[in-house]
């Protein structure tokens, strides 16, 4: 039995130090975990420091001379001047990016041109609204779509199968805004069961949180659920003709332990790689989703941002999210790692 | 034995084996068949729009605005009075142009890059990888927000903003087939005959790599006909009175309590021609890729 069970397929098997424990081996195993956690952190500062090049960069893009776009055409050279001083537009351009990089390092991205609010108390009001519905989105999208990911794949061959992998396609052609649109024109205005627009403040309780957060969570997670779904279903469809699987079959392994056990944990593979990926698409597509829904979110600061000219602001919005993005990816090469013994070693 | 499966079949022309395939599809593939057809459909009135509008899509009836479907207006008037019929069949023009648009940009910087970058190796690989990975860090809607937010709205702007954000995956598909290409028996031959490195790309290299990108494609011409909807609706890409389907919903928002019905429509067009997008790159990558059945 436990040869046959051991889930990898044993050719994939690294050729060292597998069956041998000795004191040496697990040193050297642990050298090698460290080095690549090493490397690994190193390429994670150096994507992190290029994305503040970029979040920087964009204000670069400013066609003309930024604080007369800033301040309008008719604005008095006073007012310039207290933008440019206040931007650091005066200074050269490596040392403008040293000190925003500085300063978004330590959680400050300046002032907002509009609100003269500081832009790191406008990201902590709005940061865990937009996390709260991310979150609720890639839970209903894991939930879900492992769920139809397997009847899709289990029942390849029948109507159900056949239903729940068509609508799986149709899943991931649904623009996320235009879900949100549909399900509030009926289930918000024909039948008022849930609120249109807004969210939940803190301390609402658990009850009118889901209450707000039910539309717009459906919106943004289902073409999460679909992608998902389709992913596993397409490597249990490729699991299911592995020679180990049709051992353990053979063996007489029934149908729940041999999907569970053999199946599921070499199919998550793939699934685990679209999370990240997944993960990027949430945190785009919640701007639109929160438009729709009224939620006071990052979303909705970034595009009123966009509106108003408020640069500080779009620049923090665009380097917060794309930081969210690559924390959630180094999560998921973790799991990926932990998952799959053949990356482990190499 | 997946480099005999990707191996050009015979000598049979392109024409030859596309027709081939397509007699094949007609059993096997009844869906991605029909999907093509809605496609070439699309294209058809996307070109012919001018001819099959029944009326002009920015002329302003306000007077008659909101209406419900009616013989002269069959999909009723938006919140100006304009036709919905009309302007759904313009707004295929500009949608399809923009997904074009986001893609070509996307093909013409991903496909050069991810060659160099799997030809060359070493530091260059690194490098170019270390990039791709930062770009890819960005919601694609994120940074095309921004970009548009700084360079102000517009189509063009805002898709080849898009198209920047899916250039890496493009490359990285190039790269991986590159390495693999790379090693094969008639890459060494015309490496040792002295080829210079660019021809041995170009000629060797990339026609084996052609199919992936080919279904990558058709996947990423739905992912931006959706990004395009978004940015529009956000009224950050195509500007009035120009429609596009993303900018006829952003529309529909505003008059949503008076007129719920108008998301309908040009919500449909959109998840139709994503959908027909989708089945088809499916299709082909179970024609291409016959082992791969998934991303």
């Amino acid at each position: 039995m436990s040869t046959a069970t051991s889930t990898a397929p044993p050719q994939a098997r690294p050729p060292t130090g597998s069956d041998d424990h000795s004191g040496a081996t697990t040193r050297r195993r642990a050298a090698r975990v460290l080095r690549t956690a090493a490397l690994r952190g190193g390429a994670f500062v150096a994507t992190l420091v290029l994305a503040t090049f970029v979040a920087f960069w964009l204000i670069q893009l400013v066609p003309g001379d930024p604080a007369t776009a800033i301040a309008g055409e008719n604005a008095t050279p006073q007012r310039l001047a207290e933008i440019r001083a206040q931007l650091g537009l005066d200074e050269p351009l490596l040392v403008q990016y040293g000190s925003w990089a500085l300063g978004a390092l330590q959680g400050d991205f300046g002032t907002s041109l509009y609100s003269d609010l500081s832009v790191t108390s406008l990201l902590a009001q709005r940061l865990p609204v937009t996390l709260s519905l991310v979150a609720c989105s890639l839970t209903l999208a894991i939930v879900v779509g492992v769920a139809a990911g397997v009847i899709g794949a289990v029942r390849a061959n029948r109507a159900t199968g056949k239903v729940v992998t068509g609508a799986a396609t149709l899943g991931i052609a649904i623009p996320n805004f235009w879900l949100g649109l549909v399900l509030v024109t009926v289930f918000a205005l024909w039948n008022p069961w849930f609120p249109a627009t807004g969210f939940s403040r803190s301390g609402d309780g658990a009850l009118e949180f889901l209450r707000f957060a039910v539309l717009p969570t459906i919106a943004l997670g289902a073409a999460g659920v679909a992608e998902v779904a389709r992913q596993l279903r397409g490597a249990l469809l490729e699991v299911f003709t592995a020679d180990y699987i049709r051992m353990a079959r053979a063996k007489g392994v029934s149908g729940t332990a041999l999907l569970v056990r053999h199946a599921l944990r070499n199919a998550s593979v793939p699934v685990v790689t679209v999370l990240g990926l997944l993960i990027n698409r949430l945190v785009g597509g919640t701007v639109v989703v929160e438009v729709v829904f009224a939620i006071p979110g990052m979303g909705t600061l970034v595009v009123d941002a966009v509106k108003q000219r408020d640069y500080p602001v779009i620049q923090a919005v665009v380097l917060v999210m794309a930081v969210i993005v690559l924390i959630a990816n180094a999560i998921v090469e973790i799991l990926y790692r932990r998952i799959d013994p053949r990356i482990r070693s190499s | 034995m997946s480099a005999l499966s990707t191996e050009p079949g015979g000598s049979a022309s392109p024409v030859g084996r596309t027709r081939q395939v397509l007699v094949r599809w007609r059993h096997e593939e009844k869906t991605a068949l029909a999907a093509g057809s809605v496609l070439v459909l699309m294209v058809l009135v996307a070109v012919l729009a001018r001819l099959l509008a029944p009326h002009d899509p920015t002329a302003q009836d306000i007077a008659n605005r909101l209406a419900e479907p009616s013989a002269s207006h069959l999909l009723g008037t938006d919140g100006l009075g304009r036709d919905v019929l009309s302007r759904l069949l313009f707004g295929a023009r500009t949608s399809l142009i923009a997904s074009v648009l986001a893609m070509a940009v996307a093909v013409v910087i991903g496909l050069p890059l991810g060659l160099a970058g799997g030809f060359a190796g070493g530091f260059v690989d690194i490098l170019l990888r270390r990039v791709f990975d930062t770009i890819m860090a960005f919601p694609a809607l994120v940074l095309a927000i921004g970009v548009t937010g700084v360079l102000g709205p517009g189509l063009v702007t805002s898709m080849a903003a898009v198209g920047i954000v899916f250039a890496p995956s493009v490359a990285r598909l190039i790269r991986g087939q590159t390495l693999s290409t790379r090693e094969r028996l008639f890459v060494l031959v015309a490496v040792t005959y002295g080829s210079h490195p660019i021809r041995v790309a170009v000629r060797h290299v990339l026609p084996n790599a052609v199919a992936p990108v080919v279904i990558q494609m058709s996947l990423l011409m739905s992912t931006a006909l959706l990004a395009e909807a978004s940015l529009s609706f956000l009224g950050l890409g195509v500007q009035p009175p120009t429609a596009s389907w993303g900018s006829m919903l952003g529309q529909a928002y505003v008059y949503m309590s008076q007129a719920p019905t108008q998301v309908f429509a040009p919500g449909i067009a959109i998840v139709l021609t994503a959908y027909c997008f989708i089945a088809v790159g499916d299709a082909l990558r179970r024609e291409l890729d016959p082992r791969q059945q998934t991303l």
